[in-house]
């Protein structure tokens, strides 16, 4: 049974519900690629092993890499912008009053979904010339992902650490001392829930761009707006290669699987402490 | 290190007044504390004595809301300016609060906390210190073996006296004890209030308590404070048993001192 470190009492345990109802339903994710893949198989494996190989722009494996290349570029900048930023923020004689209201924006702006910031930068960017590469693409997501980050880590910093803050001033401790030595060691673990809901939104977020922009994505030239077309509109205008579609959304449903199962880790690993510690 | 003459003044208090937003928590308070005498602040629960304790090392710094006027000298120096090293004051000025916090690390590691944070690195010194800490504050036959166990387990007692041994380790002049023994049982109150007598011939202490009993056992002098004001302060028996003011008296006699007031 997890401790509670601070009071010595047993933790209190979370809500199974939500478990049982994620872990059904990754399972029917899994259970649909499962199927789909073995349907592709049936129908020949060279025929999915060449429409899966990187062949051109309509290959399907093009959303899987860039939604890797930009998530692998765009995580580190944004949790280490986003700690750093929650370590200033999360002392009031940084920010003075202005802390408060500065943790309510970072809510508010922490609470759009990146998708939709990031996919409406990238096509302004298009629409004045600029065709962002995918490196250009990580860039963006860094940032939309910042406020996230900086939150998310905030709320790590700064759960049950008034009475921790108190005692260490009090012995002289200054303040990033106190932010560096003891608030951040403790909120290791939230801090590692934090970083893998900010993973799943830019992978979900890059996915989703990646799979809107059809397969053209790796080769980006001038590939947004032209082709930013609805993954069903592709499917309606270009019905020849539908086959095509079939391994992308296949490819789209790894993407769901995998974001699936990185936000229930980081559920299932933050509910425990969540669930037994308020802010003070 | 300046030699003291024992009724040498430490701390100097003038007009000091504190507001939390617009609601004030203290109104113009002045008194003096002379140097290793023990002083013992008592009062109802809202009177000041916290707020008052907190504004001797700074503390109400955390709170954003919190406004203070007046003026705060120890040594002669004032330290409610802008510019006071605050780190250096709370390290000469410790506190112990009445709840026992333990860092989340080591027995050891608390002791040594404030020294760390202050710069010390080197091990042995840091060593000595905590065991120089941790016999003042009783601690150290029973803790000399479990400096690398963690702290939270220990019993609410034994935290605090660790408290007191943590405050101890930066060698402070002065100490504050916001009423230490609230959480505890009588008998584990009383090895605190054991602690505190042993520290009071080396350091100028004040104790804000709801325990009048354990103020007259320890204190040289009392203030009694009500709504944010000293009502009363003297020598300890003089104020126990002849008090001058009557909601002083009402207090003292466990009677509401506001109906005292006509």
């Amino acid at each position: 049974m997890a401790i509670d470190a601070l009071s010595d009492k047993p933790a209190r345990m979370f809500r199974p519900l939500p478990a049982v109802v994620f872990a059904a339903c990754a399972w029917l994710l899994c259970g649909s690629v499962i199927v789909i893949v073995g349907w592709l198989l049936a129908n020949g494996l060279p025929k999915v092993v060449s429409a899966l190989g990187p062949r051109g722009p309509e290959s399907a494996i093009g959303p899987l890499f860039a939604t890797a290349y930009i998530t692998v570029l765009a995580l580190p900048p944004a949790a280490a912008v986003g700690v750093f930023a929650a370590m200033g923020a999360s002392d009031v004689r940084i920010f003075g009053a202005a802390a408060g209201s500065m943790r309510s924006a970072l809510s508010l702006v922490g609470s759009v979904p990146t998708v939709i910031v990031a996919y409406a930068a990238l096509l302004a960017a298009a629409a004045v010339g600029w065709h962002p590469s995918l490196t250009g693409a990580a860039f963006v997501f860094a940032i939309v992902n910042m406020p996230l980050m900086t939150g998310l880590a905030l709320r790590a910093l700064t759960t049950r650490a008034a009475k921790l803050r108190e005692v260490a001033t009090a012995l002289g401790a200054p303040p990033m001392y106190i932010v560096i030595s003891v608030l951040l060691p403790r909120a290791r673990m939230r801090l590692r829930s934090a970083y893998i809901i900010v993973a799943t939104q830019i992978i979900g977020g890059a996915a989703t761009i990646a799979i809107l922009a059809g397969a053209n994505v790796p080769a980006s030239r001038g590939a947004l707006p032209i082709h930013a077309w609805p993954l069903a509109v592709h499917i309606w205008t270009r019905g020849s290669s539908a086959d095509v579609y079939g391994v992308t959304a296949a490819s789209a449903l790894l993407l769901a699987v995998l974001i699936w199962v990185l936000q229930g880790i980081a559920q299932l690993r933050a509910a425990p402490e969540s669930a037994s510690q308020e802010d003070l | 290190m300046q030699e003291r003459t024992p009724l040498e003044t430490k701390i100097e208090v003038g007009k000091l007044s504190v507001w939390y937003g617009s609601e004030p928590a203290l109104r113009g308070v002045t008194f003096d504390v002379a140097s290793k005498t023990t002083t013992a602040l008592i009062g109802e629960g809202g009177s000041g004595k916290s707020t008052l304790m907190r504004a001797l090392n700074r503390m109400h710094d955390l709170n954003p809301e919190a406004r203070v006027q007046g003026s705060i000298k120890i040594d002669g120096a004032e330290i409610l300016g802008a510019g006071v090293d605050t780190a250096r004051l709370r390290r000469n000025v410790g506190m112990v609060f009445a709840r026992p916090t333990m860092l989340p690390t080591t027995i050891g590691d608390n002791v040594m906390f404030g020294l760390a944070a202050q710069g010390v690195r080197d091990e042995r010194s840091m060593r000595e210190a905590a065991e120089r800490a941790l016999r003042r504050a009783g601690l150290w036959e029973q803790m000399a073996d479990k400096l690398d166990a963690p702290a939270s387990p220990l019993p609410e007692d034994t935290q605090q006296r660790l408290s007191i041994a943590r405050a101890l380790a930066v060698d402070p002049d002065v100490l504050l004890f916001d009423d230490p023994t609230a959480m505890l049982d009588p008998i584990a109150a009383l090895s605190i209030e054991d602690v505190i007598a042993r520290l009071r011939r080396d350091h100028t202490i004040i104790i804000a308590t709801n325990d009048l009993q354990q103020a007259a056992r320890l204190a040289d002098i009392t203030i009694y404070m009500a709504n944010g004001e000293i009502v009363e302060s003297g020598d300890t028996p003089l104020l126990f048993n002849k008090p001058g003011d009557v909601r002083t008296e009402a207090f003292l006699a466990g009677r509401n001192p506001r109906g005292a007031v006509s």
